[in-house]
């Protein structure tokens, strides 16, 4: 594992701050959607399978989507199970992982 | 013996009459194995090179850089069959470019004319090209191998250009510079090599490592050249040789690949999709949605529309045919196909269509609301993990409840299944033509419409990613990788596998058969995997859906074994309805009979060619004994057909082509195109068929909010028949019942003492709704009825029953959707 590429962290990073900031200001609008789809979907798996530097977009995409979806749906769940949902903080730990993983040397 | 630029051998023998130049081999047969030899005075060492040829080598194609020392003549004397190539670019790899080009055996091998390398290798060579290997490269640094030729400096500089390439791409060569390869034709042409120099023997292993093509090495004896001296030199063309590796390395990076075409002709076809999409787009600006006719949508699709998915049609094909065509490029037709196909329903239907995705928002918003789960009130609630998750999304996006994504569903949908199908399709093959011509196959004939907003299809895409990983990371043969990044994308699984097993009662159970069938039968090496999900379904089935489990075990399993019973339902009980109706289900079952006629032809040619076909084979034939396990409904065979389709579609791709090569005289382009367009027009019909009553009218949707507004939380909504689109709102507040099932069967027989319907309705509603009861009867619902039937009263008959009844009394009507009350008396408001 390597450090993330310098192009996708930027990219990572505004994604996820974007989506907090319309989260936070309760924004209604279809920005607001499709940046949580893109930022939950795609973000998170995506900087955790860039530091396997998988040359192959279409394989990069096949396995940032597997992994997006199940640490999501994951995180969600164990929320929803332990009795503390919160929508949230079910986004502010997806942030975590995903500045985490853009940051980590 | 001089001979004019661009003819052959062959060509000049035939004109001077000599029968000793005429190929060995037929005229007509194609070569199997092409030996590409490129030359530059080399007439001391060519014939050495040519006699010790193996007879496998059926064509041979000398390229010679204008020899003026009789290189051609000695080539002739060695092997009169040869076809000499003459170009005027020096330079090994512009002869290596004209070389591939002339030759046309399916096997290429590439070596020197200097006697460096010993041609009796090839032979071993051929043997490591085993199914599923596209590149064999010799090296001499293997163990078995040697060199006496190269210098301690060459030999540095390999060492130190060879340590770059393993490092920047995670690869364990042992050589690198040496021109000693054999190929299948298919993996060289998706290379498009354009290296003119030394470089190009780097350019082809850095190329195959990017296009993830499955490379071996041979152990080769590299011996000094028999005469004459040679071309290289060291410094320069070291030079060279690390230009190509940066270039190729930037490239990689910017996602570029390999350099595309240039030229007016790749961008008039990239216009194409673009063009085909925008006239797609504003055809379907004026069509009206409200006289939907029993064929389904295809009744209101212009013709404007057909003209661009024609034109679509024809780009890709001629596109899939031209083997310099960018990757992008058909992508980007693939990707505009799933824009047509499934943009449909959102770019016309006023309202979101099926009544199950306004079932999934209704328990999402459930669960959004109260933050738990209510798992008494059905399955849903004890396999959540989709909900869950749309429950979070449509919080954390603002939305108020997740209708607003339905639409869209099917085209984000597949969208999303591209990038998984894509790595499937190439771990099964090298041939862009199979891999391309099987991603459109896909969405041409997926008319299972499991792709809206659902958990299945959710847990499909999850699905799609397992298998990628599986077949491309651990089943032979394999990507080489390093263990961490091995273990990573192993990890990855495992999670996917998790998450499936929290969406769907049925996808684990795919995805189980499909990995044990890898592991059984195709050398998988992830053998703890099947009993880790065996784990994983049964975990969760004990411990997180004992609710559903404790009173409905015998339900799920009395299925099993009963094949009779889920063949009837599956098929037996859907084959009928109105004419409309029975052509879509005709045209479903023409549309699988054609892609699995075509699939067992395509299976059959590759078998007979050697090629690999287990892994596809098992992963085809893997959900088939699902249809022991249950009937699901009535969909088990569809959700069968379903998880069976990528593989299908792969073999009938192999099966078209096949078909069109052995017919001579047909062409490719127009051939394929023809074929597509059909299955297209199929489709059409099959998928959206039922839209007038999977469809929803503004009249219906309102019809449903007007039930919301008048009924207390705690009535009873009573639908007259399916489909319906309510449960979006409110899940646990009603108590939600179908009249069908309240009062299941034919109306009694006349020989029995007649009750009138509305006195049956009235009797059983207030057995099951001491509260109060409220009727609903729609469009979507008679049209139901007219396509398919209930086998009970007609919602026609109900509706107008209800109308005249002095037992019920209007509450709400609009021209779609009628509400009815029980009255407290007879002839009484209220």
């Amino acid at each position: 594992m390597t450090a993330v590429r310098p192009r996708w962290s930027v990219i990572a990073l505004t994604s996820a701050a974007l989506a907090v900031a319309l989260a936070v200001a309760q924004v209604h609008s279809p920005l607001r959607v499709l940046v949580i789809l893109w930022f939950v979907l795609v973000c998170p798996g995506m900087t955790i399978v860039r530091r396997l530097r998988i040359t192959d977009p279409a394989a990069e995409l096949t396995l940032a989507l597997g992994l997006s979806v199940a640490l999501a749906t994951a995180v969600a769940s164990i929320g929803l199970y332990s009795g503390l949902w919160s929508p949230g903080a079910t986004l502010g730990v997806l942030v975590v992982i995903t500045v985490v993983a853009a940051v980590l040397p | 013996m001089g001979i004019p630029m661009g003819l052959s051998v062959r060509d000049v023998a035939e004109r001077e009459g000599r029968d000793d130049a005429r190929p060995r081999h037929a005229a007509t047969a194609s070569p199997r194995v092409s030996a590409v030899i490129p030359t530059l005075n080399e007439a001391g060492n060519v014939g050495w090179v040519l006699r010790r040829l193996p007879a496998i080598v059926d064509e041979v194609i000398i390229v010679d850089g204008l020899s003026t020392d009789g290189t051609i003549e000695a080539a002739i004397a060695a092997r009169p069959d040869a076809v000499v190539v003459r170009t005027e670019q020096r330079g090994k790899g512009a002869a290596l470019q004209a070389g591939f080009a002339a030759a046309r055996g399916g096997i290429i091998v590439m070596l020197d004319a200097d006697c460096s390398m010993d041609p009796a290798e090839i032979e071993r060579f051929i043997e490591r090209l085993r199914p599923g290997v596209d590149l064999v490269k010799g090296s001499r640094f293997l163990p078995g191998a040697a060199t006496t030729d190269i210098t301690p400096f060459r030999r540095l500089g390999n060492g130190a250009l060879l340590a770059l390439v393993n490092r920047l791409y995670g690869e364990r060569f042992t050589d690198l510079c040496y021109g000693f390869c054999v190929f299948r034709r298919a993996a060289l042409e998706g290379l498009r090599i354009d290296a003119v120099g030394f470089e190009v023997e780097t350019q082809i292993v850095v190329r195959a490592i990017l296009r993830h093509l499955r490379i071996e090495e041979a152990p080769s004896l590299e011996s000094p050249r028999h005469d004459g001296a040679s071309k290289l030199h060291p410094c320069r063309d070291g030079m060279r040789v690390l230009w190509t590796i940066a270039e190729e390395h930037r490239r990689s990076r910017n996602g570029s690949g390999p350099a595309p075409p240039r030229g007016r002709a790749t961008f008039a076809l990239a216009l194409v999709p673009l063009l085909a999409l925008l006239v797609w787009a504003l055809s379907l600006r004026k069509v009206n949605p409200d006289i939907i006719g029993p064929t389904g949508l295809v009744s209101v699709l212009p013709a404007l529309a057909f003209v661009a998915l024609a034109a679509l049609t024809v780009s890709f094909c001629v596109n899939l045919g031209r083997s310099r065509t960018p990757t992008w490029l058909l992508v980007a037709h693939v990707a505009a196909l799933i824009v047509m196909l499934y943009g449909l329903g959102a770019a016309i239907e006023p309202e979101p269509a099926f009544e199950p995705a306004y079932r999934h928002v209704g328990i999402a918003g459930y669960i959004a609301q109260t933050g738990g789960l209510n798992t008494s009130i059905d399955a849903y609630f004890n396999w959540p993990g989709f909900f869950i998750l749309v429950a979070f999304l449509s919080r954390v996006a603002g939305l108020h409840d997740a209708l607003t994504l339905v639409p869209w569903a099917p085209l984000a949908y597949n969208l999303l299944y591209l990038a998984p199908l894509l790595v499937i399709l190439r771990a099964l093959t090298a041939d862009r033509r199979l891999i391309f011509l099987g991603l459109w196959l896909f969405y041409a004939t997926n008319w299972t419409a499991q792709d809206y907003f659902s958990p299945q299809a959710a847990a499909y895409l999850l699905y799609l990613v397992v298998i990628a990983i599986l077949l491309r990371w651990f089943t032979p043969p394999v990507e080489r990788t390093t263990p961490g990044r091995r273990a990573a994308v192993l990890a990855i699984a495992i999670a996917a596998c998790a998450a499936i097993v929290s969406m769907h009662q049925l996808t684990p159970f795919a995805v189980l058969a499909g990995m044990t069938a890898l592991v059984l039968f195709a050398g998988c090496t992830t053998r703890l995997l099947p009993i880790l999900m065996a784990a994983l379904i049964g975990g969760w089935a004990a411990f997180l859906a004992i609710g559903f489990m404790d009173g409905n075990l015998s339900g799920l399993v009395g299925g099993v074994g009963a094949l009779g019973g889920t063949l009837h339902s599956n098929l037996g009980a859907r084959i009928g309805g109105d004419p409309g109706h029975r052509l879509v289900v005709d045209t479903r079952l023409a549309l699988t009979g054609a892609i699995a006629a075509f699939a067992l032809v395509g299976w059959w040619d590759l078998w007979r060619r050697g090629t690999s076909v287990r892994a596809a084979t098992v992963l085809g034939l893997a959900p088939f004994p699902l249809l022991g396990l249950q009937s699901y409904g009535g969909e088990i065979l569809i959700r069968v057909w379903l998880f069976a389709l990528p593989f299908a579609a792969y073999f009938a791709a192999a099966g078209m082509v096949a078909i069109v090569e052995r017919v001579r005289a047909v062409r490719l382009t127009p051939a394929l195109a023809g074929a597509t367009a059909v299955l297209l027009a199929g489709f059409l019909f099959a998928r959206y068929g039922n839209d007038r009553m999977d469809a929803f009218s503004r009249g219906d949707v309102e019809g449903v909010q007007a039930l919301y507004r008048i009924a207390p939380p705690g009535s009873e909504l009573v639908a007259v028949s399916q489909p319906l689109p309510w449960q979006s709102r409110d899940y646990a507040s009603y108590d939600y019942e179908r009249l069908t099932t309240l009062l299941p069967g034919p109306p009694p027989a006349p020989d029995r003492p007649h009750v009138p319907l509305t006195y049956r309705i009235r009797d059983v509603l207030r057995s099951t709704a001491p509260g109060r009861a409220f009727i609903i009867v729609t469009r979507s619902q008679i049209a139901g009825d007219e396509l398919v039937g209930t086998g009970g009263t007609p919602a026609s008959e109900v509706q107008r029953r209800l109308s005249v009844s002095q037992l019920f009394h209007p509450v709400y009507r609009n021209p779609d959707a009628e509400i009815y009350a029980l009255r407290s008396r007879p002839g009484s408001s209220a």
